[in-house]
């Protein structure tokens, strides 16, 4: 520190405590050349001023007073900190409020869980070409337009497919029927539209309804082909094809289908046909398609149903009745149900003392094990009395042989109707 | 803080007090209260001006003190560790001040105080004091700690730099530039 510097630290010593002589001299005489460090001297005298009056300020501030108010306030800090700490009722009730809250929201979250039993099941919705699992199905839409009469069609149907056209000449062969030999001319074109040109040509002037051939594999006979060919396949009507996977088209085998070969021609997986069991027994001379699926022998069938979301097939005492939906589906089912073990149901008190009769139609799920899982009333003749409950409590109990498939146990629903028949001497 | 304000029979250091009030012996923490009661009130006296509020704050300082013995490092100089409490009460209490109005502060001035305690000393000198105060309570707060640590205190730069943890030549630079402000206000003012 050299000049005014060292001064004013001087300065500042000296206002709290003391310096030396040489120091107070050296003080002396620079103040009394320098008036800046004067007015330092000034300011620090005056903090000195101003501190004694703070210093007696204090003094007055009573010692002990202060010190038990500090003591007062520790002692209140104290004992809040010993309540948070020590009391066992106030851990004891935050602990049960965090257990009754973790318990609340369990109780909620099990309660969501279950709350998946409660949901109605809805129809399953239609099938997704786009989310289909590609490698199982690949699915083919066709459309076929009306008919004409001046000039040749084109060839029957939109097929909108992925896959080339160039296929098809190397299929088309194959997908030709055994049986084209034997069957003339007219069978040798095997293409859809000709055969409708052609049936247009010589009967109908108008546009008539498209024709569909479909022949039954032992039925392949040339009477068999005159007998069915020709049966109604209505305009606009879709067809729905899924191929087996792509990936093993040998596991398809034995199922040709005659009639739609422009479409099976382009199918990598050779030939198709509906499969050979008849659709309701006795076996129809025609049947009404929509929709036709073709088997993968290496997917279960039931699987597939589910897949596709097959309608339900409903089942009168061992055949197949016609499908109700708008959309009829054609499913085979080698082997209806047989039940094994009928239970008749009780006839109901309230209806025999009045002398009421009545039907009742049971619509019974029939698993692949061939126990009854589900079962609803269709109709019942005469509700409100007791008549359906009595149908579906002996329904319950029915067990069967499995329906068959493909060789695959399946679940189908059976309809059978439950005679209760009023007889009078039966109460004497 | 002066020699004679300790009783004379505590022969125990500061640090010494600490470590006994630490372990429970109370009548050890009261020896640090009276310790340093004056000096810790001058502090917040001179941070806060209000004589009410600096009282309160002082007494939270000791209560902090109290409670957070176990933090304090017996190597360390416990007055400069004490002082450090203070400045920091002081802080948080004009921080939550700052929130209110203007007006709390003029309403709180200490000229009144001032007016009872020194009523024999003469009008001159009355007028110096507030004059001082007034400026001092002009300084920006970091210069206005340092002075106040310095000048109503009495710690040694080194002692200052460690409360305010900051270096010994900053302590001095801002300790010159507060004197020298003062310098000014109080010329202005025609005090010196």
């Amino acid at each position: 520190l050299t000049g005014c510097d060292k001064i004013e630290a001087l300065l500042w010593e000296k206002a709290y405590g003391t310096i030396s002589e040489e120091d107070n001299e050296l003080l002396r005489q620079h103040l009394a050349d320098c008036a800046d460090c004067r007015k330092i001297q000034s300011t620090i005298e005056a903090l000195g001023v101003s501190r004694r009056a703070d210093e007696e300020f204090i003094s007055g501030i009573g010692a002990d007073e202060f010190e038990s108010s500090v003591m007062r306030k520790i002692r209140a800090r104290e004992s809040e900190l010993r309540f948070k700490r020590d009391d066992k009722g106030y851990m004891v009730r935050m602990y049960f409020s965090v257990g009754l809250a973790a318990a609340i929201v369990a109780f909620i979250v099990i309660s969501m869980g279950d709350l998946e039993r409660f949901v109605i099941p809805t129809k399953p919705a239609a099938y997704n070409r786009v989310n289909a699992p590609k490698q199982y199905y690949d699915t083919f839409h066709i459309e076929l337009q009306p008919g004409r009469t001046e000039e040749p069609p084109e060839p029957a149907g939109r097929v909108s497919m992925e896959r080339g056209e160039e296929s098809r000449e190397k299929a088309e062969p194959s997908a030709i029927q055994p049986s084209q030999e034997e069957s003339g001319a007219e069978l040798e074109e095997s293409d859809v539209a000709k055969l409708f040109e052609k049936e247009q040509k010589a009967e109908v002037p108008e546009p008539a309804p498209r024709l569909l051939t479909i022949i039954p594999k032992e039925k392949a006979e040339p009477e068999a082909v005159e007998k069915k060919k020709a049966e109604v396949i209505k305009p606009d009507m879709h067809f729905d094809f899924r191929s087996a996977n792509e990936q093993q088209p040998g596991a398809l085998t034995a199922r040709r289908m005659k009639g739609i070969s422009e479409v099976t021609s382009d199918l990598d997986v050779g030939q198709f046909q509906i499969l050979n069991q008849p659709v309701t027994n006795p076996a129809p001379d025609s049947v009404e398609i929509n929709s036709i699926y073709l088997i993968d022998e290496s997917i279960p069938f039931a699987s597939q149903q589910t897949r596709a979301y097959l309608p339900q097939v409903r089942v009168d005492s061992g055949s197949v009745q016609s499908v109700e939906t708008p959309r009829s589906v054609l499913v085979t089912v080698e082997k209806m149900p047989i039940p094994v073990k009928i239970i008749p149901p009780e006839y109901p008190v309230w209806a025999r003392k009045n002398g009421i009769s009545g039907t009742v139609w049971v619509k019974a799920h029939v698993n692949d094990d061939g126990d009854v899982v589900e079962a609803e009333i269709e109709s019942s003749s005469n509700p409100g009395y007791g008549f359906e409950e009595a149908s579906l409590e002996a329904a319950k109990q029915c067990k069967y042989l499995p329906a068959e498939a493909n060789g695959f146990k399946i679940g189908v629903w059976v309809i059978y109707p439950v005679n209760f028949v009023f007889n009078a001497e039966d109460i004497k | 803080m002066t020699e004679q304000q300790l009783p004379a029979d505590k022969g125990k250091t500061d640090n010494e007090l600490a470590v006994s009030a630490l372990s429970g012996n109370e009548r050890d923490f009261r020896e640090i209260i009276s310790r340093y009661r004056p000096r810790i009130l001058s502090i917040c006296l001179r941070m806060l001006k209000n004589s009410t509020e600096a009282t309160e704050a002082a007494q939270d300082t000791f209560v902090k003190i109290y409670f957070h013995l176990r933090d304090y490092d017996p190597e360390k100089d416990f007055s400069s560790w004490a002082a450090s409490i203070a400045i920091n009460e002081c802080r948080d209490r004009l921080r939550k001040r700052s929130r209110f109005s203007q007006t709390f502060r003029d309403l709180t001035d200490r000229d009144v105080d001032l007016t009872q305690t020194q009523a024999d000393t003469d009008y001159e000198s009355k007028r110096r004091v507030q004059l001082v105060e007034k400026a001092i309570e002009q300084l920006p707060e970091k210069l206005k700690e340092v002075l106040v640590l310095k000048a109503y205190s009495e710690y040694s730069y080194e002692e200052i730099a460690e409360i305010l943890k900051i270096k010994t030549g900053t302590v001095m630079s801002r300790l010159f530039r507060a004197r020298e402000k003062l310098t000014e206000i109080l010329e202005k003012e025609n005090l010196i």
